[in-house]
């Protein structure tokens, strides 16, 4: 168990001062710390052991050939034994698919990082534009990136899509701008 | 699709992102964002020890969230607002998630 200590300097909270409404003061740099434990906190952390192969014809683990086999990765399917054996959402993947999210694309419940794509398209359909020399390229390049991106994984938490509405306005009205300017010069060089 | 997350507090905002807390059924997800990417980080429900609030001077707070394995700031819990609304969020959902054992009483 980690400690329970004072989050300003560290000291850890005697068990005495936890769960008490108002808080107590830390006794070496007198902060208030209110702390709120919860049953899990008495739970026995001892960590599943593997077995040894019991017989030549018996399954072993991938990667501890001398351990007995438990449960197949649901990514790779490789033999895992009760110490690879990593249970996340009711599945149990290896280490390795836990870490790289596995051959298939990483399950929703393994997943450390999204990328923003409606935000770049906004980003790419605006700050250029300051400078209107850029925006002759980032119009149409957004356009072309908010087609290609459309269907991606946005943020697994709610969001909606109105950046990437903006950034279509914003790039619709940049390459018609740019447009207009080149149909202009055009007619103009023509006379 | 619906989706499973719901938010417990606002953003904690810096200079180049955000930070943010949401509750699932199985878990709260620490969501922290550069704007131009999000990094997540899930804490199930079944495995929190301990929730600390520590007082700061200037009349906000800092809230750890205690594991086994990890100790985790959260940074958009930081006020004792938040961190009163946060507590009264997630406590029906821990104690649904590891119910039957009983919570260590305060010593005298």
């Amino acid at each position: 168990m980690t400690d329970i200590s004072c989050g300003h300097c560290l000291h850890p909270s005697p068990s005495r001062f936890w769960n008490q409404e108002q808080g107590a003061r830390c006794l070496v740099c007198g902060s208030k710390v209110r702390v709120v434990t919860f049953p899990a906190i008495e739970r026995a952390q001892a960590g599943a052991l593997p077995e040894a192969l019991g017989e030549e014809s018996e399954a072993s683990c991938f990667y501890h050939p001398r351990s007995r086999a438990a449960v197949p990765c649901a990514e790779c399917g490789r033999f895992l034994c009760r110490l690879c054996d990593l249970e996340v959402g009711g599945r149990h993947v290896c280490p390795a698919c836990f870490e790289t999210g596995g051959p298939a694309p990483a399950p929703r419940n393994l997943e450390t990082r999204r990328t923003m794509y409606d935000t770049v398209a906004l980003a790419l359909a605006t700050l250029p534009a300051l400078l209107i020399w850029p925006a002759l390229l980032t119009g149409p390049v957004t356009l072309f990136l908010i087609f290609r991106w459309w269907h991606k994984p946005g943020s697994i938490v709610p969001r909606t899509r109105i950046r990437f509405y903006l950034a279509a306005l914003f790039g619709l009205v940049q390459t018609g701008g740019v447009g207009f300017l080149i149909w202009l010069v055009a007619v103009r060089g023509s006379r | 699709m619906e989706s499973i997350y719901r938010r417990l507090t606002g953003r904690k905002r810096t200079l180049l992102g955000y930070s943010q807390l949401w509750l699932a059924p199985d878990h709260i997800l620490l969501v922290k964002s550069t704007r131009f990417a999000e990094n997540y980080q899930r804490f199930a429900l079944a495995d929190i020890q301990a929730i600390t609030v520590t007082e700061t001077p200037l009349g906000g707070c800092r809230c750890h969230l205690h594991t086994a394995v990890s100790r985790e700031l959260l940074a958009p819990v930081a006020s004792a607002r938040a961190a009163r609304d946060f507590l009264a969020a997630i406590g029906p959902a821990i104690a649904a998630a590891q119910g039957s054992l009983s919570a260590p009483e305060p010593s005298a």
